[in-house]
């Protein structure tokens, strides 16, 4: 895993640089509250994009994008402004996609990054099969967008926003919100 | 009667729609950098100062403030001897167009909402509400963008009458707890009580346009005010959900007469991207 380091913004708890892909014995040490800076590959899936792979493989058709291993990121990015490799892109709300997280993790994604809490179905299947989710923080799109170095489209590119991307992210801010020790940083919300 | 030109609200919607979209409100900034003072949690302390480095980075590049640029909403309040044009809608769309394609704005409207929805391309129709009260001469317009999280936060109470005070405390605090954490907070809270089902959540959505920290010139409804904004605050959900002191930036109410039989309650939820500017024309 990668190293300790003092965070930008003299918060005073301790960041940790990760490289991607986020390996089973990384996923086993993170805990709830921990700050990750994500360097590596992210794919984004939000609402339709979901809708489409769900439907897939109810049809027995394999998924466009293997997502084994992979970080799957609730988003749809504004365009890139020219000269930049990214636009805006935070995360969306995680819950929506609750129907359709447990499939997904079945097809072995390693973490997710959205925002805010998911059902309790979730949690469960995300501890049965040892994923994590990590949330960042709503609203700060344009700062996050600036740790993307470069985007494209790999699956359903017809839905816009709503596409696959592959991203390329360095020093991509998140927490870890549930743990594989059953941590929980929204434990609070009861 | 002046009749304000087409032209003019098609230049004044995409100038306000790119102002909106990345030059974070005054007023919105500075309380966010309040809260990081007040804030005692380490966890949402970094949220908010992520907040506030996003509003200088936005500004300063020319950035989106959050890749959901929202729904558009415009809020014109004629002065004394103005009228609109035939035509107002698809002017202010036009303008909308352009502000979409210059900045450039995420594409967040579809169509067919039930099946198929399909990407509208251009962020229109620009959702528009129209009344009195600006300057003689004049009108005010004023340009909100809201986000999609927050505004599936919304909820419409119909409480009986006697309930009051204490029925509309309830249910803002059951509204925040059962969708604050998902509409990205500290939110901005804009309550309105009375009119009719769709007149309440009209006014709640209104409420956002009032300045962070001023107070309904009513006393009792500015009481109510402090003591929603406390009570929000008291809840713990905190920035970004995680826990912590800050949960609202602000709570505003507005009212209006109401049927006997009624007491409509209606609840808006806005992120702390709270995104609005205006121009006089």
């Amino acid at each position: 895993m990668g190293s300790r380091i003092h965070p930008p913004d003299g918060g005073g708890a301790d960041v940790t640089e990760v490289r991607l892909p986020l390996t089973r014995e990384v996923r086993e040490s993170l805990r709830a509250g921990d700050r990750l800076l994500l360097t590596g590959r992210v794919l984004t899936a939000r609402d339709q994009a979901h809708r489409r792979m769900i439907e897939a493989l109810e049809r027995g058709e394999a998924l466009p994008v293997n997502l084994r291993g992979e970080v799957v990121y609730y988003a749809g990015p504004s365009p890139a402004p020219a000269g930049k490799p990214a636009g805006s892109i935070g995360p969306t709300t995680s819950s929506r996609m609750d129907p359709y997280t447990p499939r997904l993790v079945e097809e072995g994604v390693a973490a997710f990054i959205g925002k805010g809490p998911r059902s309790p179905e979730v949690r469960g299947a995300l501890l049965e099969k040892g994923a994590v989710y990590l949330v960042g923080v709503g609203g700060a799109a344009a700062l996050l967008g600036s740790r993307v170095r470069a985007m494209r489209a790999v699956a359903y590119d017809d839905l816009g926003p709503e596409a696959v991307y592959e991203l390329e992210v360095d020093g991509f801010p998140v927490v870890v919100a549930y743990d594989l020790a059953g941590g929980d940083v929204f434990s609070h919300l009861g | 009667m002046r009749i304000i030109a087409p032209e003019e609200i098609t230049t004044a919607v995409e100038e306000l729609a790119v102002r909106a979209s990345i030059d974070l409100p005054g007023d919105v900034e500075e309380a966010l950098a309040c809260a990081e003072e007040a804030e005692n949690s380490p966890l949402a302390r970094y949220a908010l100062r992520m907040l506030v480095e996003n509003a200088r980075l936005a500004r300063r590049e020319r950035l989106p403030l959050c890749q959901d640029t929202g729904t558009f909403h415009l809020f014109i309040d004629l002065g004394e001897g103005t009228a609109l044009p035939h035509g107002c809608a698809e002017a202010a769309d036009e303008g909308l167009r352009r502000a979409t394609a210059y900045v450039p704005l995420r594409s967040s409207l579809v169509d067919d909402p039930l099946f198929a929805r399909p990407d509208r391309g251009n962020n229109t129709p620009v959702l528009i509400h129209a009344g009195e009260g600006g300057p003689a001469g004049r009108a005010r317009l004023s340009l909100m963008a809201k986000g999609g999280g927050s505004e599936n936060a919304a909820q419409l109470f119909m409480l009986l009458p006697g309930e009051g005070e204490g029925g509309v405390e309830k249910v803002v605090l059951e509204a925040v707890r059962a969708k604050g954490a998902h509409a990205c907070p500290p939110l901005i809270v804009g309550v309105g009580v009375g009119s009719d089902a769709a007149g309440a959540i009209e006014m709640a959505l209104r409420c956002l346009l009032r300045t962070l920290g001023s107070r309904h010139p009513r006393k009792a409804l500015a009481a109510l005010e402090e003591r929603l904004l406390h009570a929000v605050n008291a809840t713990g959900i905190g920035a970004a959900g995680l826990g912590g002191d800050i949960t609202a930036l602000d709570v505003h109410i507005e009212e209006a007469p109401t049927h006997m039989a009624s007491l409509p309650v209606g609840v808006a939820l806005c992120c702390h991207s709270l995104r609005r500017c205006h121009v006089e024309v």
